[in-house]
């Protein structure tokens, strides 16, 4: 299994009380278990099936996500910058695979 | 689209716009009575209960009117809301009429959340309406629909 490439627009500053734009996107075939291969044999779902933000050790945001999300899931949302600190990324994968990565914010 | 695209296609868009006032009318009806299929219905139930969602326009989902390839649908939602500590959008649940598997996604928000709005991409197997279900921390539960257009199957191409 290729580990998947992940992509995280975040601002690194933001004024307190301001509402900060984040973008991810997780490199994932997201195969429904729908498609076959070129053998004609049915491809087994293996999806992404949650998304998570952590921000200060507080969930923030929280995605469930099913077969109908496209391809390299692409997650745009927002949240309210507090405190400087950390911001966490988690993907759980089928199988129970979890990919994870980290920003840093500093609210100003 | 694009600016040309736009400008040339303005009788179109008329047109498109009047059927979609159309389909708009009849989705009234439709929410007043039930969900278009079954499987919609079923999974609703498992998701709200019994609650009865009230359509409301608070909710904006923003989808193209159509789309030659279902695999990657641009969609995005938002519930024009206040996200204080003690009203805010729990959960915003997105279901798809005619697909193979009738969820979507579900989006959870917290008040830090700070606006209730989240973006992706969605697969859409044919024409159909893509609905959303919107949990507030109230207890109601508010809800829209949107018609889309797809030349091509989404969940079975590439």
């Amino acid at each position: 299994m290729v580990t998947p490439t992940i992509r995280v627009k975040s601002p690194t500053e933001a004024k307190r009380g301001s509402v900060v734009e984040i973008m991810t996107l997780i490199s994932h075939p997201m195969d429904t278990g729908l498609r076959k291969d070129k053998q004609g044999k049915i491809i087994p779902r293996h999806i992404i099936n949650k998304f998570l933000c952590v921000y200060n050790d507080e969930l923030v945001f929280k995605a469930e996500l099913h077969e109908a999300i496209s391809s390299d899931p692409l997650i745009q949302f927002n949240f309210v910058a507090e405190q400087s600190g950390t911001i966490e990324f988690i993907w759980h994968e089928d199988g129970g695979q979890v990919y994870t990565t980290t920003r840093e914010l500093r609210v100003l | 689209m694009n600016k040309k695209q736009a400008s040339s296609n303005l009788t179109r868009r008329s047109a498109l716009l009047a059927a979609g006032a159309l389909v708009l009318s009849r989705n009234g009806l439709f929410f007043s009575t039930a969900w278009a299929s079954p499987e919609v219905e079923k999974e609703l139930e498992g998701l709200i209960g019994s609650k009865s969602p009230e359509v409301s326009p608070r909710l904006k989902i923003h989808l193209p009117e159509y789309s030659y390839d279902g695999t990657r649908v641009p969609f995005s939602v938002e519930v024009e809301y206040p996200m204080t500590e003690y009203d805010y959008v729990k959960q915003v649940h997105v279901l798809s009429e005619r697909n193979p598997f009738p969820r979507i996604a579900t989006f959870l928000f917290t008040p830090q959340s700070g606006r209730a709005f989240a973006r992706t991409r969605i697969r859409l197997a044919m024409s159909q309406n893509v609905i959303v279900v919107a949990e507030l921390s109230d207890g109601n539960v508010l809800t829209t629909s949107k018609w889309i257009e797809v030349t091509l199957n989404g969940c079975i191409e590439d």
